[in-house]
């Protein structure tokens, strides 16, 4: 009975912090002429209003669940990965490489390879803050946020040089991803069409593809490895205290190194996924797709569980739905969802306050 | 391997044109907005709060300064209005960073986000569109005194160093210095962030000298913000800190909690970031190619910290919030 109380107090308090995010964004949506109400009401019902919206929904689950896994494993050490959405980039920019230069004996064997490929070129991208914070204990917020900025004008770059497309004439624009490179559709929609005998309906591949499967495995494996283990524990420990961790026979620094370099893995995945199963393509429009920010959104108010981590993903991927409805809407720009993330972000903070939980920072 | 031909031609650039001295005057002009940044947060650090929302308070700073400025004519109503915004953000962070002690971190990359979205937002359905503002500059002009000095650079030089906010900027450095280590206010702070416990126990009031630190930090990051949109620029742009927050927090890193090498390191990142805007605009050729110049400061940050501050200490109790028992 306890037990449901404190449960019922804390999903209230979670949905208070929700609810004073959607109305700081509707608060700045005034300014843009439309009414309080009707900014709500356009959030909250758009994402459900056809199939194709919904398969959007799952679409952004994918790209922002899969690097809110690894930014929740390190959170559980108290570790911060801002570096998710640069790590992103890297990793689809790698993606697009290894497609253009490498041919293999089967188009299976060469999309591992662009999975592992970008993985393990976004954790390269997450080595030097995981050293610097496990060696001098420089924080990891500051490092990897700055190297956000670093991988927009990397992949800038990439679209001019290495990655650049053949008929992009002077864009910055890669070469679309051969079919056979692609993660087919899982789903399909109903368009409308007019055809000679009045309105009709074609069924069309919506974004959501079999990437989805990638994504749900991994989130199951590390449920499994990290969640039903006593690592779940000395992670917790590494996050009280590194002095604590290291008494107790923990190595503070593999196991620091070693979160930091996954966060970065699950994030340059998360940039593969995301090319091979919804765009195909990358162009410098995608340069502030915003994912990895959202992923440290889902993190936080998922505490950093697998689970929560993927209803917060959920979730928030409704309300990104539902905002670029808004947005087309009311003309507001995307920096209107900053307010609403941004907002949640402190009041969650204070949801744990009011809880009690020990806040998780790592320091050394 | 080869280099890349933007790296070759800059190194031309670095031999053949005074570019070297050039970007001195520019450095000094960004230098500013890392340093009143750095310099706030560095009191707050030092009394053991860490406010990674700086970021944010600098692009509500030079919104609201750019806003002001563009109603009232006057820069000075301006800088007068984002001190008013900082005061404001950095009472409510210190609030529930210090008073209810939540995560810091957590809190910080909110109200980052909220400063980025919040001016976003509010720039696109309010501001007139590119209206340059009467800035907050040095009364001398470049024209007018390049004929005495004999020659442009120097003219340059010199205009960069009256601009008022300029001034102030570096004059922060010798003030914090002689605040944290010559006056007992100082000591204060330092001994709160070092050992709140026994600071407490002689009779100090640890949260009451947080809050003031952490909201003298707060109205010093929107300055930064304020002389950047007003001061620098004369405008104002979505995410137009670029993440220089986040800069002068790395340059505390690197000056290990020491006013004088973090100015240093600020010094060394300005004069790095200034080379490479002169060397990317002496050339539409390499102008095009300003990405792979824009990576440069931020890698410039990562290579400071490591030659710097390797063997940086923060203060001890950075980041624990203090409850009296």
């Amino acid at each position: 009975m306890k037990r449901a109380k404190e449960a019922f107090l804390t999903i209230t308090l979670y949905i208070v912090a929700i609810l004073a995010g959607f109305m700081a964004a509707s608060t700045v949506a005034i300014t843009y002429n439309i009414g309080f109400l009707d900014s709500l009401g356009i959030l909250a019902v758009s994402p459900f209003a056809d199939l194709f919206n919904f398969s959007e929904v799952l679409v952004r689950f994918i790209a922002i669940y899969t690097i809110a896994l690894g930014v929740a494993i390190a959170l559980k050490a108290g570790l911060w990965n801002i570096g998710g959405e640069g790590q992103f980039l890297v990793g689809a920019v790698m993606t697009l490489f290894i497609a253009k230069s490498l041919s293999t004996p089967h188009p299976a064997l060469t999309m591992t390879t662009m999975m592992l490929g970008a993985g393990f070129f976004a954790m390269a991208w997450a080595l030097v803050p995981a050293l610097l914070k496990a060696r001098f204990g420089v924080n990891e917020i500051v490092t990897t946020l700055l190297l956000n900025i670093v991988a927009s004008s990397f992949t800038l770059y990439a679209l001019d040089g290495p990655i650049r497309g053949q008929g992009s004439f002077g864009y910055l624009l890669s070469d679309v991803l051969p079919s056979e490179l692609r993660f087919p559709a899982l789903l399909k929609y109903p368009r409308a069409i007019e055809t000679s005998s009045g309105v009709g309906f074609v069924w069309e591949d919506t974004r959501l593809s079999y990437a989805l499967f990638i994504t749900l495995a991994m989130a199951i494996i590390l449920y499994i490895v990290v969640e039903r283990s006593p690592l779940e524990t000395h992670l917790g420990v590494v996050a009280r205290s590194w002095r604590l961790a290291s008494y107790a026979g923990i190595n503070v620094f593999r196991i620091v190194v070693a979160l930091m370099l996954f966060a970065g893995f699950t994030a340059g995945l998360s940039g593969a996924l995301h090319i091979m199963g919804v765009l195909y393509r990358l162009d410098s429009g995608q340069i502030d797709h915003g994912f990895g920010y959202l992923a440290v959104l889902a993190a936080a108010l998922g505490r950093a569980k697998i689970v929560g981590t993927a209803l917060a993903s959920i979730f928030i991927s409704f309300v990104i739905i539902g905002s670029e409805s808004l947005q087309r809407v009311s003309g507001a720009p995307y920096a209107i969802t900053w307010v609403f993330v941004g907002t949640v972000m402190v009041a969650i903070t204070i949801v744990e306050y009011i809880r009690g939980w020990r806040p998780s920072a790592a320091t050394a | 391997m080869q280099l890349p031909p933007e790296l070759i031609k800059s190194l031309e650039l670095l031999i053949t044109t005074p570019i070297l001295l050039i970007s001195l005057a520019i450095s000094l002009r960004i230098l500013p907005t890392i340093l009143f940044a750095s310099m706030g947060e560095l009191v707050t650090e030092k009394s053991g709060v860490l406010n990674l929302g700086i970021e944010g308070i600098m692009l509500v700073g030079a919104f609201t300064a750019y806003m002001v400025t563009v109603a009232y004519g006057d820069p000075l109503a301006g800088l007068l209005a984002a001190i008013l915004s900082g005061l404001v953000i950095s009472i409510f962070f210190s609030y529930i960073a210090v008073v209810l002690g939540v995560n810091q971190a957590a809190a910080g990359l909110g109200l980052w986000l909220f400063g980025l979205g919040v001016t976003g937002a509010l720039y696109n359905s309010m501001a007139p569109v590119g209206v340059s503002v009467k800035t907050l500059g040095s009364p001398l002009s470049v024209s007018s005194i390049t004929p005495i000095l004999g020659s442009r650079e120097v003219a340059e030089l010199v205009v960069s160093l009256t601009s008022p906010l300029v001034v102030v900027s570096l004059a922060l450095v010798p003030i914090t210095y002689i605040f944290l280590r010559k006056t007992l206010w100082g000591l204060t702070v330092t001994s709160v962030g070092e050992d709140p416990a026994s600071a407490d126990a002689i009779g100090i009031n640890v949260n009451r000298v947080r809050i003031l630190a952490t909201i003298y930090g707060g109205i010093m990051a929107s300055i930064a913000g304020a002389y950047l949109s007003i001061s620098y620029l004369g405008d104002f742009r979505h995410g137009m800190t670029a993440g220089r927050g986040f800069m002068a927090l790395a340059m505390i890193y690197a000056g290990n909690w020491d006013p004088v090498r973090t100015f240093i390191a600020s010094l060394a990142l300005s004069y790095i970031d200034a080379l490479q805007l002169s060397i990317a605009s002496s050339s539409l050729e390499l102008a095009r190619r300003y990405y792979f110049f824009n990576m440069i400061p931020y890698i410039a940050v990562i290579l400071i910290i490591l030659v710097l501050g390797r063997r940086a200490k923060p203060p001890s109790a950075l980041m624990k919030p203090f409850k009296k028992t």
